[in-house]
């Protein structure tokens, strides 16, 4: 139960201490840390207005996808807190409601009818299809390096074996680039463009209103607490796990408010190349695993 | 932390394949002799003065000092910055390294030694294919100059396997026969480059006595 009020606090601060970093390195006086949480509950008040073309789908989706990454966001260990859902295999069941949170979401934006929802879902099928082998490698490695099945066991590294700190470092980067894509962000995505053609995960959204906008935006909280909670996981030595835990989640909101102010987005045919490198990257770090257990 | 060494190396090859833009192949290039000082170091625990000094200038004088020196001066006078446009595209170059990174897996089981340790060599032969991915992918001069490059640090990777074993002399002559090859290109590409109307690979083939 600790694990999930930590994961909710963690989530109530990251997307505004990126605001609120982004602002400072402008120059600008900037919004206040809990201001986005502020414009989700204006959004959780409203009412939904839905388009003439959409159905069932679109009504459906908000829930499921919030539902998903919630569910997904219980297996996640914390600061030494054991999550609440437990058991061998359950990385399978973590990846696949991360999967089916992304298909609620193409399907829906299809189910509108709007053409430009469409071409935001082709590209994150494309993008999504593309970083799954990612997680997977990087999972199947920790399951060999550590021998254990579940994500409360496979993300605890140090003091385990020796190298973990390294891997740790190397699995904190891997996962902070999956971060940027799942949530959409510069380099790959912009949260704040204003052109239809070039947004990916904003134009999937832009008949959602209301009630389920704010379900959306909840997701998205969430999604950066899940995984600013495996990095804490891999990196910080269980002793100091409760102490450090809030540290690595500001210095995690920090750098990607970093990389949001000092990094242009790609070009949209490069996305796949920085996809595909991660991905390479993780194959990189799984074979190395394998050299260091003596597997190969 | 040899493990890291290893890791990061092989991260820079991938990058390195990704990259388009030359200023970045020169400074990866120039991280890659670093890290090389640093597993050499590490690896080779036997090692006199004589061979200390050899590895220092050959890793960090040679490979992070003198060679990118060398080949930001060509940068500079050709004025060229990313790879041609018709170099095979990032995307394609990167699942290429992902078909190398299997082969150089099994190549380095199917010729292992026992003295030697494998993760040396998956790290060196996925090294050496990558120098010639770059050499085949890459329609410029200056990309072919740095696949060769890239290749001469996979040589270095299999000595350092090796260790104490492998011969100084041959060390010396293949980083000779590199740094001749440096220079001949880079005078190649900074006088006659502009004579003779580009610097791709293609145009070596008009030239005439």
């Amino acid at each position: 139960m600790v694990a999930l009020i930590l994961i909710i606090i963690t989530s109530l601060i990251t997307s505004g201490l990126i605001v609120r970093m982004k602002s400072i390195f402008s120059g600008r006086k900037g919004p206040g840390i809990f201001q986005p949480i502020k414009n989700t509950w204006v959004l959780l008040r409203k009412g939904i207005v839905y388009s003439l073309t959409s159905g069932s789908i679109t009504r459906l989706a908000p829930a499921v996808i919030a539902a998903s990454v919630l569910i997904a966001a219980l297996m996640v260990p914390v600061a030494g807190f054991q999550p609440l859902i437990s058991f061998n295999g359950d990385f399978v069941l973590f990846a696949y409601l991360f999967a089916l949170s992304r298909f609620m979401m193409i399907i829906a934006a299809f189910d509108s009818g709007s053409s430009f929802e469409g071409m935001g879902a082709s590209r994150e099928a494309l993008y999504g299809m593309l970083i799954e082998p990612a997680l997977f490698v990087l999972i199947a490695g920790l399951v060999i390096f550590t021998g254990n099945y579940s994500i409360s066991s496979i993300f605890t590294l140090p003091g385990k074996e020796n190298y973990a700190i390294i891997f740790g470092l190397i699995i904190s980067y891997i996962i902070g680039n999956i971060t940027l894509i799942e949530n959409s962000r510069v380099p790959v995505d912009d949260p704040k463009t204003h052109l239809e053609l070039t947004m990916i995960h904003e134009v999937m959204v832009l008949d959602t209103s209301g009630f389920n906008l704010a379900l959306i935006q909840i997701t998205a909280y969430l999604k950066f607490a899940v995984f600013g909670s495996l990095i804490s996981s891999t990196l910080i030595p269980v002793f100091l796990r409760l102490i450090l835990f809030f540290a690595v989640q500001v210095l995690f909101g920090a750098a990607i408010g970093f990389i949001e102010s000092f990094r242009s987005r790609f070009k949209m045919n490069r996305n796949q190349q920085y996809i595909l490198t991660v991905t390479l990257i993780s194959m990189l770090l799984f074979v190395v695993i394998l050299f260091t257990k003596n597997i190969f | 932390m040899l493990i890291l060494f290893y890791v990061l190396f092989g991260i820079s090859l991938v990058y390195m394949a990704a990259t388009e833009k030359f200023k970045r192949y020169i400074q990866i290039y120039t991280l890659q002799g670093i890290l090389l000082f640093g597993m050499a170091i590490i690896e080779l625990n036997k090692f006199t003065l004589l061979n200390l000094l050899f590895i220092l200038a050959e890793t960090i004088i040679f490979k992070s000092v003198i060679v990118p020196y060398l080949l930001r001066k060509i940068l500079e006078r050709t004025g060229i910055n990313n790879v041609h446009k018709r170099s095979l595209q990032g995307n394609f170059t990167v699942l290429l390294m992902l078909v190398i990174l299997g082969i150089s897996l099994v190549l380095a089981h199917i010729l292992s030694i026992p003295s030697v340790d494998e993760v040396y060599l998956v790290i060196a032969y996925f090294t050496l294919f990558t120098g010639l991915l770059l050499i085949s992918a890459r329609k410029l001069l200056f990309g072919h100059l740095i696949g060769f490059l890239i290749i001469e640090n996979a040589v270095f990777l299999f000595s350092i396997a090796i260790g104490n074993e492998f011969p100084l002399l041959v060390n010396a002559g293949i980083l000779l026969d590199i740094f001749i090859a440096v220079l001949i290109m880079s005078l190649f590409l900074t006088r006659i480059g502009h004579k003779l109307g580009g610097f791709e690979v293609d145009t070596l083939s008009k030239l005439k006595d």
